[in-house]
């Protein structure tokens, strides 16, 4: 009884971890000139989807270098794969008064 | 003894209740009978001594949606203009790319603009306000296009500053507040936030101009 009890419970154990471990999807709207949300928890291996819903072009562009989105017209998207923990503060190239921040735990 | 003593008590709370009301209602029509209307009074008609109200300025009618597209279609174009001019004319790198961003945008925005205005079948319309707009843009223009080199990059930049302040009062104060269909005023709040990137790129670049 106890060895079948235990083994349930490992399972679950491993079900939780493996959930936790999985890499999530999140949604970054560019919408109204701007970044939504604008800043945002993610974990290493997760994704972040930058998605175009304005009616004019904009950039995601990482603050110092590392990574950009290029042009994204309206309706387009583009993904970035979180690959270090830390703060990465990005921008739109052409309206650079748009900003937002991934805090990658 | 107590039954009588709570009787005192209750007729004194209620005599009391009665000079202040009293003393109100007086106190109230002393102040109409000074001129001065009493709280609530709204008649004016004991007001014998004030001079006549002055009649108010006419207010400029409320614009319509149909008058609202056409303004927005006319500072689009404008500044879409402007923007051409400055790409082929403009010195420096900063002042040509900001032009490209103007004229990319606004031409977004103009197309976003013709296309709700097709689909909610609405025909844009003149109205004071969008021939002033543009007879300014034009007078604008004119006067760009007889400037050369640093000055033409300052008289842009300048220009471009005034004109985006002009456009965001304008959304703030009539164009937003009147439109009546949720989507253009939609379209119309986004562009507000367009206008605020690029009012605030130009003041960036005046000021590097100014140095």
């Amino acid at each position: 009884m106890l060895p079948r009890a235990a083994a349930i419970g490992l399972l679950v154990a491993a079900a939780a971890s493996c959930a936790r471990l999985r890499p999530r999807s999140h949604l970054v709207r560019l919408h109204d000139f701007g970044f939504a949300p604008d800043s945002l928890v993610v974990a290493v291996g997760d994704t972040v989807v930058f998605r175009n819903d304005d009616v004019v072009p904009h950039t995601a562009t990482r603050v110092g270098g590392g990574w950009d989105s290029g042009e994204l017209g309206p309706g387009a998207s583009w993904r970035l794969v979180v690959r270090r923990p830390g703060a990465e503060h990005y921008y739109c190239r052409y309206h650079p008064g748009m900003r937002g921040v991934l805090r990658v735990r | 003894m107590e039954k009588r003593g709570l009787l005192t008590w209750s007729v004194t709370v209620v005599l009391m209740l009665g000079v202040v009301a009293g003393c109100r209602r007086q106190s109230e029509e002393g102040a109409a009978a000074m001129g001065t209307p009493a709280a609530g009074d709204t008649t004016g008609a004991m007001a014998p001594t004030a001079p006549p109200a002055a009649t108010p300025a006419p207010m400029a009618p409320a614009l319509t949606d149909a008058q609202i597209a056409q303004i927005a279609l006319a500072a689009n174009s404008a500044d879409s203009a402007s923007g051409v001019l400055a790409e082929g004319k403009a010195v420096a790198a900063d002042v040509k790319a900001f032009a490209r961003r103007m004229v990319t945008d606004h031409s977004s925005l103009n197309k976003q603009a013709t296309d709700l205005a097709k689909r909610l079948n609405l025909t844009p319309a003149p109205s004071d306000a969008s021939t002033d707009l543009q007879n300014k843009a034009a007078d604008a223009l004119k006067d760009l296009r007889g400037k050369t080199g640093k000055d033409f990059d300052k008289a842009y930049i300048d220009h471009e500053v005034a004109f985006h302040q002009e456009v965001l009062n304008a959304l703030d104060q009539q164009l937003i507040p009147n439109a009546q269909n949720a989507e253009l005023k939609q379209l119309l709040q986004t562009a507000r936030m367009g206008v605020q990137q690029h009012l605030d790129m130009a003041k960036q670049l005046q000021s590097k101009l100014s140095v």
